[in-house]
């Protein structure tokens, strides 16, 4: 060892290095780190840059926003197909599997993933010889039975299963999108012993609003979640120890900036235009640790008494944690809720971007413009003239905890 | 399999040992080096960014780790103060005591402040300079040479008379070998 302390840090280096070349770094951890990356880069797609998700041939289906909370459930029997119009039976331990058209020739891979989370519940790959193999998003093989009509039917990960212990409406919230345009929505079988359930395409379409438009001031006293339409802010501000949000304006200079910091020349979004944005953030948030990412999303993490709006993968494969939590914008009249952000069908939020800057970090929320923003009722007005309010929430285990702040006037 | 897939499994694969060391010189401890070496990996590869070679992706991560190592930092920020209040109080006993320890670099810098750590790595193995420094570790150029002349002074003192007294030459990467 010499005085040069920069020879002394090569060397440790290098002592460090060899010894570390004894130690198999891809096989202890690779499958873990593919993973978290996995679902962070499908959060990005599904939550933040949908329209490169679209651009790039998804079809997806969702219903995440399907409003199951106080509003919503009166309106469930409207609501899709047949098959969904009534929540999955909660008897039983059902087993969930998927049924997946294969037959459209240039398919090389697919993958199902809640777009909540970015969970990757599925991945498909085409073989050489044109068969698929199925895998959890850990990469572990899942079994699947091919039928004569080419089409595979896929027995779910058993950690999905354990969402049932929990909701009889998880794969509701468990929004489905196939990353190829070409491939028809999977078909979503609920087995639970005794009858089997399938719903398709359609039957998860998003549906912002129940037929018939509900009167807000008649469902106002059941609306105990600042997420939904009608919820009457009680007052300005509310943080508690668990959970706060701020917010500020930033002028479209501030937020290209910051947009180039954080994503570089792949920004989530073009359309920042030259009118004022808003930048919020939530603290207290449960943060990402180990695996458990991202599980931040627009929902209401409360969404009526079964539907589960965030969840996501703990370290040990197969083990789903639940840690559902949301941060969103939404839109008032008098302190009343009338315009929130419902994602779209592949469940993005265009205008709107949520990001965390760093594993640890809490998450933000970007108004890039209020067209993210959806009426309730047509009666809302302008959504120009509203005043806005950032709301997050998270199920604290037991009990939600709520926090909002008024976004200053510009 | 996704593009990005096989450049991060030969990072992992071929560059993992060495991407292991570096995090372990900052961090000093093999259990945090895997951890933000994991943690830097996935904040490389979570963005969109498309590596076409894995000697660009190797360097992007390599940049990734102080970031994150620092980002650990602040996320345990109460906890790490009073490791660092610990680190400064246990200096002085350091720099007087086993000299057996000095003789180990390691030891050393195991016995720097975090950032100090972090701060001396970087300027030292890394060569950057102090405005470099700060950029990446998102600290006030004021406060990277603080934390480098405390480092230089605390690695002087454990480290600089081993050889009959002689001081440690702080010198950096492009000052190796011109004697």
């Amino acid at each position: 060892m010499n005085g040069d302390l920069g020879n002394l840090l090569t060397g440790e280096m290098g002592e460090a290095e060899a010894r570390f070349s004894h130690e198999d770094f891809a096989g202890d951890y690779g499958r873990r780190v593919m993973g978290r990356v996995r679902r962070r880069r499908a959060v990005r797609a599904a939550g933040v840059g949908g329209g490169a998700m679209l651009t790039a041939g998804a079809l997806a289906i969702g219903a995440t926003q399907v409003p199951w909370g106080a509003l919503g459930v009166a309106g469930l029997s409207d609501v899709g197909g047949t098959d969904c119009a009534t929540p999955w039976p909660s008897v039983g331990v059902p087993r969930y599997s998927a049924i997946i058209d294969t037959d459209q020739g240039s398919i090389t891979n697919l993958s199902i993933v809640d777009a909540a989370t970015g969970t990757v519940i599925v991945d498909g790959v085409r073989q050489a010889d044109g068969t698929y193999v199925f895998t959890d998003g850990y990469g572990d093989s899942l079994d699947a039975v091919q039928g004569s009509a080419g089409h595979y039917t896929v027995a779910l990960p058993p950690g999905v299963t354990s969402l049932e212990s929990t909701s009889t409406l998880a794969f509701r919230s468990a929004a489905v999108s196939t990353n190829y345009l070409s491939v028809r929505p999977p078909t979503l079988v609920v087995d639970d012993g005794g009858a089997e359930r399938q719903a398709r395409g359609e039957c998860y379409t998003p549906s912002p609003m129940p037929p018939g438009e509900p009167s807000l001031t008649a469902n106002r006293d059941a609306v105990v979640s600042p997420f939904q339409c009608g919820f009457e802010f009680p007052t300005n501000l509310q943080a508690t120890s668990e959970l706060g949000v701020v917010a500020r304006v930033v002028s479209a200079d501030d937020l290209r900036s910051e947009f180039d910091r954080r994503f570089g020349n792949q920004s989530p979004t073009t359309d920042v235009g030259e009118g004022a944005a808003v930048w919020a953030s939530a603290t207290g948030m449960p943060t990402s640790t180990g695996d458990v990412i991202a599980t931040v999303s627009v929902t209401d993490p409360s969404a009526g008494s079964g539907s589960i709006t965030g969840w996501s993968v703990s370290r040990e494969p197969g083990v789903y944690q639940l840690l559902p939590g949301g941060l969103s914008f939404v839109g008032t009249r008098d302190g009343v809720v009338v315009a929130t952000v419902v994602p779209g069908y592949d469940g993005a939020t265009p205008g709107m971007v949520l990001d965390r800057d760093g594993v640890d970090a809490d998450p933000d929320a970007f108004l890039v413009d209020r067209s993210a923003l959806t009426a309730c009722t047509s009666t809302a007005g302008s959504l120009d003239s509203l005043d806005l309010y950032v709301v997050a929430g998270y199920d604290a285990n037991p009990g939600l905890v709520y926090a909002w702040n008024e976004v200053p006037a510009p | 399999m996704a593009r990005w897939e096989p450049i991060l499994d030969e990072v992992m694969r071929e560059r993992g040992s060495g991407l292991l060391a570096y995090a372990r010189l900052l961090t000093g401890s093999d259990a945090d080096a895997e951890d933000v070496l994991q943690d830097a990996l996935v904040r490389s590869f979570s963005r969109g960014r498309s590596f076409t070679h894995v000697n660009a992706a190797e360097a992007y991560v390599r940049r990734a780790i102080p970031s994150v190592f620092i980002d650990r930092l602040r996320g345990r920020r109460t906890r790490d103060g009073a490791d660092e209040r610990l680190a400064h109080t246990q200096d002085g006993a350091v720099g007087m005591g086993d000299r057996d320890a000095v003789l180990d670099v390691r030891a050393a810098l195991a016995d720097l402040p975090p950032r100090e750590r972090a701060c001396t790595v970087l300027r030292y193995y890394d060569d950057l300079t102090v405005p470099q420094i700060a950029a990446q570790l998102g600290l006030a150029e004021g406060t990277v040479k603080r934390y480098l002349a405390d480092a230089s002074v605390r690695l002087a003192g454990v480290l600089g008379d081993q050889d009959q007294g002689d001081r440690v030459a702080v010198v950096t990467h492009s000052s190796k070998g011109r004697g």
